[in-house]
């Protein structure tokens, strides 16, 4: 009872948070963007080059732009002291974390997720292709957060965190951009991206399962 | 509520900086740890919290029936930093502290929690526009979330740090209250502030 309490209570601080700072959501989103419309320019406009790269330009930048929110879950809180509310918790540290980023991810996910099918527009991508682009991303973006937790927890108030974070996480990331961006391109030729699904949604599992409980260990450690 | 230290050694940054500190205290007592700057007080007192490991040695908490609490329950750690997110409102804050302690803080144990150290009417400001000395008292103000008096030790690193005179005393008092209540008061200080309790002892690093 007390655990659905905290947890709980991690999950509604973290989304009033990002309900009251704009920035929070207007920055990665701005971001990707930025991101989105800048590849048309580079490549030219010759419409069937841009489609194909056009899903793998979305998805990496979407991933790039759920990066940026990876030093609010625990950076801030370092600096004013309330991670030690967590870290001397009654309840188990995995679990707060998780639930941190369970609100993170929905925030998040679910903003990203809506405007890949606008920012498809920028590459012609028919309407199939930019749903499931968006469906991956929302998948994806989970995966990322669990993982960057990880390294956020380790690199928690280190000098070059930002950097040092991506470097870590990015790499991490690949099994899930190949399935994530291959659903996608399944669609495009007009085959069934079951398979591609199936596999990012196992990999989403496998983080889910041993991310938090990794990412409180590394949060130990690095605070200790 | 009793407290045993066995044989407690810590490091910071790969430096030794006690060895071999034992203690035991008992309800009631109020422990004042003294030591000169970089001596190790805030050391202990996060060992003793659970925020940070020693190299060697244990630390136990037991509850009055000589059952093994663990830290969380055992023990409310009020640090340097106040704790609290700037954004979010003062009893948002509260709120989230009891509920991460394990405890369950109603509105009104928030209101009165906020009301004995006399910030009754901040509780919807902006933790952030608050002065240092407010932002001070909201922050000691989670110590009053438990509904059960006495029932949890208090660890406090430098809590007259920041305060007015008047508010010192006020810390001072609700100490004093707490300790009559059972419970177990550990702090440092620079200042010297009259705390009445039942057992003083003081712990020398």
């Amino acid at each position: 009872m007390s655990l659905r309490r905290a947890t709980g209570a991690v999950f509604r601080r973290e989304l009033q948070l990002f309900a009251k700072r704009k920035s929070d959501w207007a920055n990665p989103l701005v971001f990707f963007l930025i991101v989105c419309a800048l590849f048309p320019f580079a490549v030219g406009s010759e419409s069937e080059r841009l489609k194909l790269m056009g899903i793998g330009v979305i998805f990496v930048g979407a991933l790039l732009a759920a990066m940026l929110s990876l030093p609010r879950l625990f950076d801030e809180d370092s600096r004013d002291g309330s991670l030690e509310l967590m870290l001397t918790s009654t309840e188990p540290l995995a679990m707060l974390i998780l639930a941190r980023v369970a609100a993170l991810s929905l925030a998040l996910g679910l903003a990203l997720a809506a405007v890949t099918p606008l920012f498809a527009v920028f590459y012609s991508l028919p309407f199939d292709v930019s749903a499931m682009l968006a469906l991956t991303v929302l998948m994806a973006v989970p995966t990322l957060l669990l993982i960057g937790a990880i390294a956020a927890a380790l690199l928690v108030s280190a000098r070059g965190g930002a950097i040092l974070t991506a470097v870590l996480v990015l790499p991490l990331t690949i099994p899930t951009l190949i399935f994530g961006a291959g659903a996608a391109l399944k669609v495009f030729y007009g085959e069934s991206p079951v398979a591609e699904l199936a596999l990012q949604g196992a990999f989403m599992l496998l983080a889910l399962a041993l991310c938090p409980l990794a990412a409180a260990a590394a949060l130990k450690i690095s605070t200790d | 509520m009793k407290l045993e230290v066995n044989q407690l050694a810590a490091e910071r940054g790969g430096r030794a900086v006690f060895s071999d500190v034992s203690f035991a205290v008992e309800a009631g007592t109020l422990l004042r740890v003294t030591g000169a700057n970089g001596a190790g007080k805030t050391t202990l007192l996060r060992i003793l919290s659970g925020l940070g490991a020693p190299v060697s040695g244990s630390v136990r908490w037991q509850n009055n029936d000589g059952a093994q609490l663990t830290t969380g329950e055992a023990a409310c750690f009020v640090g340097h930093a106040n704790a609290f997110n700037e954004s979010l409102s003062v009893s948002d804050n509260l709120a989230y502290a009891g509920a991460l302690a394990g405890l369950e803080p109603n509105a009104e144990q928030i209101v009165a929690a906020l009301d004995a150290f006399g910030v009754k009417a901040l509780r919807n400001r902006s933790f952030g526009a608050l002065s240092q000395g407010q932002k001070k008292r909201s922050s000691l103000a989670r110590m009053l979330l438990s509904s059960d008096r006495g029932s949890r030790a208090w660890l406090l690193d430098e809590p007259f740090v920041a305060l007015d005179v008047d508010t010192q005393a006020l810390l001072a008092r609700l100490i004093s209250a707490e300790l009559a209540a059972g419970a177990l008061v550990i702090y440092t200080s620079h200042q010297a502030v009259e705390i009445t309790a039942p057992v003083v002892r003081e712990l020398s690093l």
